[in-house]
């Protein structure tokens, strides 16, 4: 199939549309054909690549039948009834600026502690190598220090777990709040 | 590779405004870009593209070229922005979660 008899069947195909946005359509075409020539491909290439002109006019009169096959979608479209507006969005916002300042405060300070605890827990395990430090460049090897250390470094491992810990419900409180404000700012359901 | 149509389209749509808010582009352009990673009958995305159109999302404009007559060139609008600001983010939750889906084998099935 070549450029004109593309054209020429889809033409037929769209034959019920109106004339005038028949005519922009094809000119889509057109300019595609041209392009693709410029390019260096053959009509026959092009023909190939465009997929059929019975698909494409199905395509089309499909989108015209308010039948919305769009209905079939999984993307969400934004249904225009409950789409909320500007003024909403910023009403939503407004009411939520307080809220959110203090939540958020709060979700920074708890990230503070958590900070704290991660410090703590590089500094116990750090412990044995002041400790190797102290045994070699003072000469004084210490039995008390020795288990002083050991008794450290389990502080460490057991405030490790509990950083972990911290970390994860930290993440899972941050990602879940900023979340739901931006479905509030969306204000539609979560469920496609 | 036979896949749905209706989901093809869907993420047809959401390629062509991704492309178009990285760059304007003309048709030709466009459908180069897509093919490129996703296997598809360029020609499916001019209906998409008039969509868009028609529906607030995307302006056109003409613009000459070096090489023959001039073309329409396709540009986000500030709600065209946005509509895809939230699709992207709405495909990456809808992958994430049929991957986890794929993952976890739905153990929840009793």
């Amino acid at each position: 199939m070549d450029k004109t008899e593309f054209l020429n069947e889809l033409a037929l195909k769209l034959a019920g549309l109106d004339p005038e946005e028949r005519k922009e359509i094809l000119a889509d075409y057109m300019e595609h054909f041209a392009a693709g020539e410029t390019s260096g491909k053959s009509e026959q290439e092009i023909v190939f690549d465009l997929g059929t002109p019975d698909e494409i006019a199905r395509d089309i009169l499909a989108e015209r039948g308010e039948s919305l096959p769009e209905d079939s979608y999984y993307v969400p479209r934004p249904s225009q009834p409950k789409k909320r507006g500007a003024g909403f969005k910023v009403g939503v916002f407004l009411a939520m600026l307080i809220p959110n300042l203090v939540v958020y405060s709060l979700l920074l300070s708890f990230w503070g502690v958590v900070a704290g605890f991660i410090g703590s827990t590089v500094g116990f395990f750090l412990t044995p190598f002041g400790f190797i430090l102290d045994a070699v460049l003072n000469q004084a090897f210490e039995w008390y220090k020795l288990f002083g250390t050991i008794g450290i470094v389990g502080l460490g491992f057991i405030f490790f777990v509990v950083t972990i810990w911290m970390t994860k419900a930290m993440i899972i409180a941050t990602v879940g709040y900023t979340k739901f404000n931006i479905h509030l700012m969306k204000g539609e359901s979560k469920h496609v | 590779m036979e896949v749905n149509v209706q989901f093809k389209k869907g993420v047809l749509e959401l390629c062509c405004l991704f492309l178009i808010h990285k760059k304007d582009q003309y048709g030709y352009e466009l459908a180069q870009h897509v093919s490129q990673y996703v296997e598809v009958a360029e020609g499916a995305i001019y209906p998409v593209l008039r969509r868009l159109v028609k529906e607030g999302y995307c302006d056109t404009y003409l613009k000459e070229s070096t090489e023959g007559p001039s073309r329409k060139y396709y540009q986000l609008t500030v709600k065209g922005e946005m509509y895809m600001t939230e699709l992207m983010f709405e495909w990456k939750d809808f992958v994430a979660n049929v991957n986890r889906l794929f993952v976890e084998g739905g153990e929840q099935i009793g």
